[in-house]
């Protein structure tokens, strides 16, 4: 035992030493004198110690050996321990092989069962050779149980994998239909598991079973004679469904029309069938088969298919995958697919960014197939219009590339297509930055070509691209990139029923309430239907007020939206009375007096679009604020928190007696990333919770999931990534809304998303600055402004208040004592990394006044890092700004008023 | 194939390890711990799918479902439906707590070798042998009922 004992390791080591005192206590040295319970024990205790990584490297023989015992116990031990530690080719198993077919041929069945799953799991070649008959026997007799023929048969296919040679399978196609036969599932499972094995090798001597395979799919589908223990979440085994349908697939095609139209049958019912809903493990079990059922579908039934892009759950499902299956669809069967098809692909791509790169991909590998669909031809040209500049870096997809395997197709495409591609060219060029002349000449000469076109609208392409496209910058203009699709006013997306759907389902899960958040995302000018309780028993106003969230693509007010328009135009009649008279919570909701029918038209539109009786729930649903929304007073001062948190990185934003609402940031360059810790303070639940985001145009933001219920003394985490687009100083509003008992509490909160967070310091010489400040010469780049009602204070606490808001104060500068000069680097998307330059100077004589010039390279961060620095200057907190501060749209040189008023979660920010 | 089945808890510590194709113990132990590294810093609303071709070669597969402390992970390759891996697991999971009712990590532990029992019941050579729990907990009663003469043993741990 020496050797055991220089291994050293702890528990190894222990264990061997246990192992060998015990033996030498028994009889000397001999593991056979122990008891029998002894021996179980030290060879289970080996595999639990083989599992947590010691290499056991003593004792398999012992393991061996308890193969041969008579009892069942240990031959147990001894047949798992074996299977878990040796390998097929270890010397040990040899010694096993009489004992083990001994099991097999025996009467006993338990050591049946466990004789063949030791052979079924490690079995090789002496194993094959000797038991394969033996094996094949037991699957086939008509005495033996389910039990032990099912475990026969993947014995089999295990002894057939690693030994097709040895193992003799001709005229196994008969005993094969046989067995699909079964009745008893467990068996026909494992048995259509070596009929896979089977078919993969050689489809060609199993025709016979292909019309079994059918018939069980139709046994699985109806459910007929399948026991209450198969059917899994209502679903007639999934496992036996994926299985059979796998089997399938190695079929290259089905002669019988019998055959054809049962298994069309089939998969029909499949495809309608597949739904869904509320439990996480049905839907997983119905989904396996559904995409099993796909990849199977015959190309000659395809139209069948179509029906199922309908299908409002393959919103919920895996994106790519959708694209995956239309685009092998068209492929497939180009000729069953409408144009609705193809344009919902590229609507969806369109619509989902993280999506193109890979559509883009997919359709250039399309292209690559010698013979493809004109529809393929449509939707890849289009695909690589917009997206394949994204593919750039990848071989074989440089514009060039792409142009040429694109202008392949032209000649076998009518007359339909060719616009397409027209427009594809002239994205291309307008892709490629510089442009090669080459590449430029040879697209030209193409539209120069169909400038003379007998098809007006080819003609008309031809004509404009050509003319665009000399001009340089306009084309970069007119082509950019295609905004994203207003989901909601496709009637195809039935968005309303998934929306309905969520809310059938008592919407509990995070997955649902997922559903519901992106769902109102995605509809861009979501209305937020707010009840207005009369404050002071004062009658209401109006009983319905309208807030519109500001559309995250400001492009897609077009005319299918009217009702919304309609509310656009009176959302300036701003009526400040329901908001004086109560000043507390509600006082920030931004009234409407739109005309009721209004209101609950474009509801309509929006959410259901089907039962109008419905509306008014659904609405209320979606931010319910109740009538004792003002009895929950909030701790703290709202607005001094804000500007607590506008200086610093971490704090709290908002606090009440039942929540609080704390917050991290952290800024880089145009990114942010704050976390909301929504803490619930009390012993029970806070429900109902939600969180939703009123972002200004300039910041893009997206907040993870918010859930639902926040438990008790529980602290949950929801990160926020923002993004700033432009410099603006508007801010990000989080409509937060929970109840408590039979309290309902909404909050509209600033975000301390703001200017200054977008702002790095960055101390300039002398040397630097002044050639910077002379060459930003004078407005708009430069801007002069006499501030007066300046807050008194002294030149120090002017110069600490400019560094708290990360303009550093560079010393030295201005000769002048009473003059003040900073400077930081402000950080946006459309900016990227911009010097701003202040200067400030003070009148000694007089405090309350002052003149400042801003200056750098953009027009509207110079304005608005002014304004901002004004606003600092003259008060903090805003007690001095108007009650209504409705944004001047005159003194906003760079916004136009349609803007402004198209954004009202500006607006409302600027409420707060 | 399935590959392999593999619980262990939130730890990382192994509970249960059975490879359907050989492994020397290294590699195994190797292969827990990357897939130990990559489970426990996946958040929480992620897919429960994951490609596992650096860790397992060409073509693997990993599902994985986190029941109370414990992390069951299956491995396998394109021939089976990933989907339906998950609906085995539950099946597995189902198994364990008709036999245990309320199973937890500790039942794992100390009932090694029925747990081997169950799983030989429904997987087999990386082939699945049986999808209903109740006959794989039936299957596994009986042969334990041959045996009921002897069957206090729980084997201890260390």
């Amino acid at each position: 035992y020496h050797g055991i004992l220089r291994k050293g390791q702890n528990p190894l080591f222990a264990f061997a030493l246990d192992f060998a005192c015990l033996c030498a206590r028994a009889n000397g040295v001999n593991f056979k004198g122990l008891t029998p319970y002894e021996k179980k024990k030290y060879v289970w205790k080996m595999l639990y110690i083989y599992m947590l990584g010691y290499d056991v490297d003593f004792g398999h023989m012992e393991a061996v050996s308890l193969i041969s015992a008579p009892k069942y116990p240990e031959k147990q031990v001894g047949y798992i321990v074996t299977s878990s530690l040796l390998n097929e080719n270890h010397d040990f198993l040899r010694l096993a092989i009489n004992t083990v077919r001994n099991d097999i041929v025996g009467r006993n069945e338990t050591f049946q069962c466990l004789a063949l799953t030791l052979v079924g799991n490690i079995g090789g070649r002496d194993f094959a050779e000797s038991l394969a008959p033996d094996v094949q026997k037991l699957l086939i007799s008509s005495s033996c149980r389910p039990l032990v023929r099912k475990k026969a048969a993947l014995c089999l296919l295990r002894l057939f994998r690693k030994n097709p040679d040895v193992v003799n399978v001709d005229g196994w196609s008969d005993r094969m239909a046989q067995l699909l036969d079964e009745r008893d599932l467990g068996v026909l499972t494992s048995s259509m598991s070596l009929f896979v094995a089977l078919v993969s090798n050689n489809h060609e001597s199993y025709w016979s079973c292909l019309p079994k395979c059918v018939k069980t799919l139709e046994r699985l589908a109806r459910n007929q004679d399948i026991p209450q223990e198969y059917t899994y979440y209502g679903i007639p085994s999934p496992w036996l469904q994926v299985k059979t349908m796998r089997a399938l697939q190695y079929f290259p095609t089905i002669e019988d029309p019998n055959t054809r139209r049962s298994l069309f049958e089939v998969l029909q019912r499949v495809l309608m069938g597949t739904d869904v809903v509320k439990n996480v493990n049905k839907n997983n079990a119905s989904h396996a088969v559904l995409f099993e059922a796909l990849a199977l579908f015959p190309p000659s039934n395809i139209e069948g298919l179509t029906c199922i892009v309908c299908k409002d759950f393959i919103l919920v499902m895996v994106v790519p995958w959708y694209v995956d299956v239309i685009l092998q669809l068209i492929d497939k069967a180009g000729d069953f697919v409408s144009d609705d098809i193809w344009f919902r692909v590229v609507q969806f791509v369109t619509n989902n960014e993280d999506l193109q790169p890979y559509a883009a991909l997919k359709a250039r590998e399309y292209l690559d197939k010698p013979a493809i669909h004109e529809t393929m031809v449509k939707v890849s040209a289009y695909l690589l219009g917009e997206y394949g500049h994204l593919l750039a870096r990848r071989p074989g997809c440089s514009p060039k590339e792409i142009f040429s395997i694109i202008h392949e197709k032209l000649p076998t495409v009518s007359t339909s297509t060719i616009p397409i591609l027209l427009s594809t060219y002239a994205k291309i060029l307008m892709h490629s930055q510089p442009p090669e002349p080459e590449l430029q000449n040879q697209i030209w000469a193409i539209f120069s070509k169909y400038e003379s076109c007998i098809d007006a609208e080819i003609q008309q392409r031809a004509v404009e691209y050509f003319a665009l496209s000399r001009k340089g910058e306009a084309l970069m203009d007119i082509l950019a990139e295609m905004p994203k699709f207003p989901e909601r006013q496709d009637p195809l997306w039935k968005q309303s029923s998934l929306i309905k759907k969520a809310e059938d389902t008592e919407a509990d899960t995070a997955e649902q309430s997922a559903i519901k958040l992106r769902a109102q995302q995605q509809s861009s000018n979501a209305l937020v239907v707010t009840d207005q309780s009369p404050a002071n028993g004062t009658p209401p106003v109006s009983q319905l007020s309208l807030v519109k969230m500001p559309s995250m693509s400001s492009e897609n007010h077009n005319t299918a939206e009217q009702g919304v328009t309609q509310a656009n135009g009176t959302l300036s009649v701003v009526d400040p009375q329901p908001s004086s008279s109560s000043p507390g919570l509600l006082g920030d909701l931004l009234a409407i007096e739109g005309p009721p029918g209004v209101a609950v038209q474009s509801e309509h539109n929006l959410v259901s679009g089907s039962e109008g009786a419905l509306d008014a729930e659904d609405a209320l649903a979606l931010a319910p604020v109740g009538e004792q929304a003002n009895t929950v007073q909030p701790i703290g001062d709202i607005a001094e928190r804000f500007n607590a948190l506008c200086l610093k990185d971490s704090g709290v934003l908002y606090e009440d007696p039942y929540v609080q609402i704390g917050i991290k940031a952290e800024w880089r360059a145009h990114h942010g990333r704050l976390v909301l810790f929504l803490g619930n303070k009390n012993t029970a639940p806070l429900v109902s919770v939600q969180a939703l985001i009123l972002p200004p145009t300039h910041l893009r933001l997206e907040l993870s999931l918010v859930p639902d219920t926040i438990p008790p003394r529980a602290q949950v985490q929801c990160p926020l990534e923002v993004v700033n687009l432009r410099p603006s100083r508007d801010v990000a509003v989080l409509d937060f809304s929970y109840r408590f008992g039979t309290n309902v509490v909404n909050v509209k909160l600033r975000l301390p998303a703001v200017l200054n967070k977008f702002l790095q310091p960055i101390p300039v010489s002398a040397e630097e600055f002044f050639p910077q400040w002379r060459s930003l010469s004078g407005p708009p780049l430069k801007l002069q402004e006499v501030v007066r009602g300046v807050r008194p204070m002294s030149l120090m606490e002017m110069a600490s208040l400019f560094n708290s808001f990360r303009l550093m104060v560079c010393p030295g500068l201005d000769p002048n004592a009473n003059n003040l000069v900073a400077s930081t680097t402000f950080y946006s998307e459309s900016t990227r990394a911009m010097l701003c330059l202040v200067r400030v100077e003070t009148d000694p004589a007089d405090r309350s006044q002052l003149r400042m010039t801003v200056a750098s390279g953009d027009p509207t961060l110079t304005f608005e890092l002014k304004e901002f620095i004004k606003e600092q200057l003259v008060s903090i907190p805003t007690a001095l700004r108007p009650p209504v501060p409705v944004p001047t749209p005159q003194a906003q040189p760079t916004t136009s008023p349609a803007a402004l008023s198209s954004d009202p979660g500006a607006m409302l920010a600027g409420l707060l | 194939m399935i590959r392999a089945v593999i619980v262990m808890n939130d730890k990382g510590k192994p509970r249960l390890v059975k490879f359907y194709e050989f492994q020397p113990v290294e590699k195994q132990q190797e292969l827990i711990r990357s897939i130990y590294g990559v489970l426990c810093s996946r958040a929480e609303k992620v897919s429960n799918f994951i490609r596992a071709d650096s860790i397992l070669g060409p073509d693997a597969r990993l599902v994985y479902k986190t029941y109370a402390t414990l992390y069951f992970v299956f491995i396998f390759d394109t021939s089976e439906n990933e989907l339906a891996i998950l609906d085995l697991m539950q099946v597995f999971v189902e198994a364990l707590d008709k036999c245990f009712s309320n199973v937890c990590e500790l039942d794992i532990v100390f009932n090694f070798n029925k747990v081997h029992s169950i799983l030989d019941e429904i997987i087999l050579g990386g082939q699945v042998i049986e999808t209903s729990s109740s006959e794989v907990v039936k299957a596994v009663e009986e042969a334990y009922r041959c045996s009921s003469s002897n069957s206090s043993f729980t084997p201890v741990v260390n």
